[in-house]
């Protein structure tokens, strides 16, 4: 009767290689895996077709989904290949490793503020090459470093002077003939790495006790050769320590709770993630590529990398890629390697096929090193968290699906509508889209949203797509937005991803979006994509209070854009063609109305002297330069006589006539009531009519004609009235309310007047 | 010439401004081959281990110590070696004041023990440069023969197995420039005149040096490029190296001018150094606010000279002690290259960075002043 352990590094492929031989070796009549017994159910599933790897098992707890554990297998990982030769074969195979039921429980019992185990913390991208690994529960300040137990063998290599931690394993597999002895020689080497170390306490203690246990059970049923596979850590001490009494009493007393496993596609970017088990992965594509091309990997990992290259039409001649090998295999000798290394090879390819630049290097970062694999899970698999917690809140919000198309509406005051809106918003950011908004609010109102619901069958996959992201919606939610706020540099899709999870209800990620939103508009060089960014901004930073949102946050972020667009739009005004000009004032009036909506005093005074800069500066577009003047019109910043005055410059003789109608168009584009009170105005247009000969007045006709045309018909008349009124020599702008009250029914009207003083709130005076 | 640099600290030897790297640091190259027993490509004065030593400093076994050359990512030089040693020819590009003419001396030196075979690029370099001209007194008194050849550094560097620099190569027109392509792939350099032709001997290779920010001067053809492995020399990479430098390199200037300014204040120049480094990685140091870079480098030597400058303005105009207005003018003249874009770049940055920075108060405003 013997039991061998197996010490393995977690996602290695050298490693897994070797494993698979030993076991083929010693043929043992069960196999004993580090990892939770919970999973036994679905453990079967593993030798399914159609359950390709990258996957994750997940433990959860269906009260709680939000307590759970993953544990992800990619080919390459020695468990799974490990099990997969032990159910291939009908050997038995057991997990051993602590329940999650006592893992998961013990956590409600000892830290009842635990943070919720949010899947993915990190997500690998071009720019981060070394994503730090997060830990089940761990603080902030510990997730970036790794401890020795994680990754001992990767401490052994980079002990020996490895940087890449797979190259040491496959040269120590080169040497070695009876992998067996290899292990023998890991456990060894642990044995010696523990002896430093202070025995395991907690948990970890009971991990252990509770994998020693398990062997010992296995031995009791009479199996003869036992193949236990376990962290390398852990292999000294699973058998021949302690005793069964002790385990036992360290076990005892643990508070267990209900927990169901399924299994969840999982994605190469995410192996790097890690929850509870298994080491991190920075670059899952190149274990991929070490496990599936065993011999010359530098030669296939350049040819694989020109071919990268090709397909985004870079140049990666056949010549570079031989020059790109041979300055690998140099390097490595430099360095007294044995062959070249990731490292190694980047840096050639870097340097040969790129010409040293490193933008290329990012797509070889997302192609191959990362590699975009997307594992998936045959349809029996289990129902996963996130569908349930679903069910849950359709069942608490009483909103029930049904395929059959109808109309809902909300109202946000309301905290149950509320919630039901936070779901429907948040199902949408997922991808799952059962409801459609029809409005949000209308022009006047902030509090009503209306809704067409309609489930459909298909929607059962995208919760299961959907389940990556996190085990509840709310926390899978905030996930994907985060990810999607990294994703992107574009201003306007940010601020649009901020809007849609403010209206999810995700503080968290819109903390994150703020802060990529201030970092895009630094970036920013399009003023127009600034002031276009602003109206979401402006109406979360007023009408916040309808969802509680905290304006606080936001405002420092809209003076900083504020203060960049008063720096840039002088610039940004000069030089535009009609369309441009017609493009710049609709930004314009839009970044107006959010200052207008927020009512602060800072950067308004700024606002209106860059408006002013404009106004004033002759090589500006007429249309941007009127539209200006019109602003500060209604700010009652230019009063009628220095419009007037501008009016004359920008309608001169000097002027082309099309500039100058370009300028009215500007400036009477909006409310036609302010615009009748003008007197100068109307008379500088009517002097330069005037002075207009016959051949421009019919050049420009068509212009005006289109300038006046967004006016209702009252309006328009009018301002007919004003004009002709001008021509008859009338000054007087109050004159317009002196005449009617000529024709006032005196005693009718002063019926009305102690009702309307009531409604005003005045003192009537007395007659 | 090689006479003077061999002799023992004479009159004429302090007289020269700046020696070659073979002859300043010959003790060091000769105690590494001393010690040095690993294999040497064919023609090579060093291993490539031990040129990898030279470059970036070390003890040696015997106990001697290697100054570095370059302060910076290892894995650059490791590259570089590596390239050489492959045959291939190598092209060290970067911003100015990236160390990259140093590299590429000091590379000379100790692989073939001679940095001096140069060839300027600019935009005059022609042919005759790269390849060979005539003595045409010989010519016409004897007709073409190999005595009426006028040798070019890339020709004897290829006769004696040598390293032949080309610095700017950028700046080469790019007719000149495709010269290099036969060179570089057949080693050979045809000389139909004579009908004959020049084979280049091992431990032949081109280090050549270009400026990544002139885009578009001459820029290298696809067929150049791929010949060449290419290794990009970054800017310093922390805050404090650059300070070092930058101080460093102001106490020098400082004295060769004979500026009778103190020395100036470290805090002073951190703020300088700071600000350049912001602008240049478009972030501000503690990473949370993203900003424009603007159109200049903004290097470690645009900094040296804006302190320096500062020291002189405080040295004639001031009191002797560098203050902020005697920065201002310099800093912004060293950002605002461009009248437009630049201007609104370093306004941003003193509204939205600058501003709010404590301490910052008397630097924003000197700066607002001479905006």
């Amino acid at each position: 009767m013997s039991v061998n352990v197996f010490g393995i590094r977690r996602h290695g492929p050298g490693c897994a290689r070797s494993l698979l031989a030993a076991l083929a070796a010693l043929e043992p009549d069960i196999l004993l895996v580090e990892g939770p017994p919970d999973a036994a159910e679905v453990l079967s599933l593993i030798v399914h077709e159609e359950l390709r790897p990258p996957v994750a098992l997940l433990v959860y707890a269906p009260d709680a989904p939000r307590r759970a554990a993953f544990y992800p297998f990619a080919t390459f990982s020695p468990e799974w290949q490990a099990l997969r030769f032990a159910l291939g074969r009908g050997i038995p195979a057991r997990f051993i490793d602590l329940p999650q039921a006592l893992r998961l429980g013990a956590e409600d019992a000892e830290d009842e503020e635990l943070p919720p185990v949010a899947p993915i913390e990190e997500l690998p991208g071009a720019d981060n090459a070394a994503p730090p690994m997060v830990e089940e529960g761990a603080t902030p300040e510990t997730t970036t470093t790794v401890r020795i137990e994680d990754d001992p063998i990767g401490a052994l290599a980079e002990a020996a002077g490895y940087a890449d931690h797979e190259l040491w394993w496959e040269y120590q597999i080169e040497r070695r003939l009876d992998a067996t002895d290899l292990f023998a020689g890991i456990a060894e080497a642990m044995a010696a790495l523990r002896a430093d170390s202070p025995p395991p306490t907690g948990e970890e203690a009971r991990r252990e006790a509770h994998m020693r246990l398990a062997i010992r059970a296995a031995q009791r049923e009479g199996f003869a050769r036992i193949a236990v596979v376990c962290g390398a850590w852990h292999a000294p001490v699973l058998v021949g320590h302690s005793t069964a009494k002790a385990d036992a009493a360290l076990l005892a007393g643990q508070k267990k709770i209900k927990v169901a496993a399924t299994w969840v596609p999982w994605t190469n970017s995410r192996l790097a993630y890690r929850s509870g088990y298994g080491a991190g992965v920075s670059s899952p594509g190149w274990y991929a590529h070490l496990w599936d091309v065993p011999e010359r990997h530098a030669v296939g990992w350049i040819a694989r990398a020109a071919m990268a290259l090709r397909a985004e039409d870079l140049d990666a001649p056949s010549s570079n890629v031989i020059e790109a090998v041979r300055l690998a295999e140099t390097l490595a000798s430099l360095r007294d390697l044995p062959l070249p290394g990731l490292g190694e090879l980047r840096e050639a390819i870097q340097t040969t096929l790129c010409g040293g630049d490193p933008a290329p290097m990012a797509l070889i970062r997302d192609r191959l090193e990362i590699g975009e694999a997307l594992g998936a899970v045959p349809a029996e698999t289990p129902a996963v968290p996130l569908q349930r917690d679903l069910d849950a809140t359709q069942r608490r919000l009483r909103l029930r699906p049904s395929a059959e198309i109808k109309p809902l509406a909300l109202d946000l005051r309301q905290e149950g509508d509320r919630a039901r809106s936070q779901l429907l918003h948040r199902l949408n950011i997922l991808g799952i889209p059962w409801g459609k908004l029809e409005s949000l609010g209308g022009a006047r109102s902030t509090f009503n949203e209306s809704w067409r619901l309609g489930w459909r069958p298909e929607l059962t996959i995208a919760i299961i797509e959907a389940s990556v992201w996190g085990t509840t919606i709310a926390v899978a939610t905030a996930a994907k937005v985060r990810h999607e706020g990294e994703a992107t540099n574009e201003l306007a899709r940010l601020t649009a991803l901020l809007d849609a999870a403010i209206l999810a209800a995700l503080p968290e990620a819109v903390e994150g979006l703020l802060a990529r939103v201030r970092s895009a508009a630094a970036l920013a060089a399009d003023v127009r994509g600034l002031m276009d960014a602003l109206p979401p901004l402006a109406r979360v930073a007023r009408y916040g209070d309808v969802r509680e949102t905290k304006a606080d946050e936001l405002l420092p972020i809209i003076d900083g854009l504020l203060a960049r667009i008063v720096i840039g739009l002088p610039g940004a005004c000069g030089s535009l063609d009609d369309a441009a000009a017609t493009r710049m004032i609709e930004s314009i009036d839009r970044a107006q109305e959010s200052i207008a909506l927020l009512d602060r005093d800072e950067g308004r005074a700024e606002w209106r002297g860059a408006l002013h800069t404009i106004a004033t500066r002759e090589a500006i577009h007429g249309l941007v330069r009127g539209r200006a003047a019109r602003i500060l019109l209604d700010e009652r910043i230019l009063d009628e006589a220095a419009l007037g005055n501008l009016a004359r410059l920008a309608l001169a003789a000097a002027i082309p006539p099309s500039d100058a109608a370009a300028w009215i168009a500007g400036v009477v584009r909006g409310n036609g009531l302010v615009l009748l009170q003008q007197g100068a105005l109307w008379l500088a247009l009517d002097g330069w009519l005037r002075d207009l000969d016959p051949d421009r007045f019919i050049a420009v006709l068509p212009l005006l004609r289109r300038a006046f045309a967004d006016f209702a018909a009252p309006e328009r008349r009018a301002m007919g009235d004003r004009v002709k009124r001008l021509a008859a020599g009338e000054r007087v702008a109050a004159a317009t309310l002196t005449d009617d009250l000529a024709g006032l029914d005196r005693s009718r009207a002063d019926r009305v007047l102690p009702i309307l003083a009531q409604l005003l709130g005045v003192e009537l005076p007395r007659a | 010439m090689s006479a003077l640099g061999n002799g023992h600290g004479g009159g004429a030897l302090t007289a020269i401004l700046r020696r070659h790297a073979e002859e300043q640091y010959a003790e060091e190259l000769a105690e590494l081959a001393k010690v040095d027993d690993r294999q040497r490509p064919p023609n090579w004065r060093l291993s490539p281990w031990a040129v990898r030593t030279y470059l970036l400093g070390g003890t040696l076994a015997s106990g001697f110590a290697v100054s570095p050359k370059y302060i910076g990512n290892a894995r650059l030089i490791e590259i570089a070696v590596a390239t050489l040693a492959t045959d291939r020819a190598l092209l060290l590009y970067g911003i100015p004041g990236t160390a990259k003419s140093w590299v590429s001396e000091h590379l000379a030196a100790a692989v073939a023990g001679d940095s001096t075979l140069l060839i300027q690029g600019t935009a005059g370099t022609d042919e005759t440069a790269i390849r060979y001209g005539w003595n045409y007194a010989r010519l016409l008194a004897d007709g073409p023969s190999v005595a009426a050849l006028v040798v070019s550094p890339m020709l004897r560097a290829m006769e004696t197995g040598s390293i032949v620099r080309i610095e700017e190569l950028t700046r080469i027109s790019a007719e000149v420039q495709d010269t290099l392509i036969t060179i570089l792939s057949e080693k050979t350099l045809p000389v139909p005149e004579l009908n004959s032709e020049v084979q280049a001997r091992k431990g032949f290779n081109v280090i050549a040096t270009a400026n990544n920010r002139d885009k578009g001067v001459n820029e290298l053809s696809s067929a150049l490029t791929r010949r060449f492995n290419t290794v990009v020399l970054p800017t310093p990479a922390t805050i404090e190296e650059e300070i070092n430098i930058v101080e460093r390199r102001v106490a020098q200037l400082g004295r060769a001018l004979e500026l009778p300014a103190e020395k100036p204040a470290l805090a002073e120049i951190r703020r300088v150094v700071t600000i350049f480094r912001e602008l240049r990685e478009g972030v501000t140091a503690d990473g949370r606010t993203k900003l424009k870079s603007p159109s200049g480098t903004l290097s470690a030597a645009e900094a040296i000279s804006v302190v320096t400058g500062g020291l002189a303005s405080a040295a004639y105009f001031g009191d002797g002690t560098l203050r902020t207005p005697d920065l201002a003018a310099g800093i912004t003249g060293a950002i605002v290259k461009d009248p437009v874009q630049d201007r609104v770049v370093w306004l941003e940055y003193l509204q939205t960075v600058a501003k709010e920075r404590n301490g910052w108060k008397d630097l924003y405003r000197s700066c607002q002043e001479v905006l």
